[in-house]
């Protein structure tokens, strides 16, 4: 996520190109799905600590 | 005609990714109220704010608001600079959302969902999600 927002932030100080606006796009199109990615593993992970704790092994 | 049709892929491709995210989080993003929230932002600041508010619980728990407000900052500015940039073309940032049902009608509408504020909310709705089950991580 780093390095995509290093990629952006030059972006941001230069006059954008064709190619470079479609790399933009991806980018961000990227970022969209890294962050669904990332809240669906957080939501599993921590959801299963929770049944695991409410539900102690007999 | 170039343009036009270039637009048509950007969105297609935000359509894709809006889809994506609903399909792996179960939530949709456009008509989360977070970002209903993030879409009356009208400034870096604004919608620091509003994340802050998210961050504050997960902050507290890793005690280092610091660190994660500094890299929150950093991407709200970034994005919302490229969003004001006219360069990009207003047609690549429509995207279609769906109203919710109305009288046993789906209503489908166009509206304005600037692709930066989508990657807001998400962020938020990813703060939010990590604080509300800190509780459970602390017993």
């Amino acid at each position: 996520m780093a390095h995509f927002m290093n990629r952006l932030d030059f972006y941001t100080r230069v006059p954008l190109t064709g190619a470079m606006t479609e790399m933009i796009v991806k980018i961000m199109v990227e970022m969209i799905s890294t962050l669904a990615l990332v809240t669906k593993q957080i939501k599993q992970k921590r959801t299963s600590e929770y049944v695991a704790m409410c539900i102690p092994l007999v | 005609m170039g343009d036009q049709s270039q637009s048509s892929r950007f969105r297609a491709l935000f359509d894709s990714a809006l889809q994506d995210y609903q399909s792996q989080t179960c939530t949709t993003l456009s008509s989360h109220p977070l970002a209903k929230k993030l879409q009356d932002c009208d400034s870096v600041e604004s919608v620091t704010a509003v994340l802050q508010e998210q961050a504050r619980t997960v902050s507290d728990f890793r005690g280092g608001e610091g660190r994660i407000m500094n890299s929150l900052k950093t991407v709200v500015s970034v994005l919302y600079t490229l969003s004001e940039n006219s360069d990009l073309g207003e047609a690549v940032w429509l995207v279609r959302r769906k109203a919710s049902r109305c009288s046993k009608r789906l209503i489908l509408y166009s509206q304005p969902f600037p692709p930066a504020n989508a990657i807001f909310a998400a962020f938020a709705i990813l703060l939010a999600v990590w604080s509300f089950f800190i509780p459970t991580c602390t017993s």
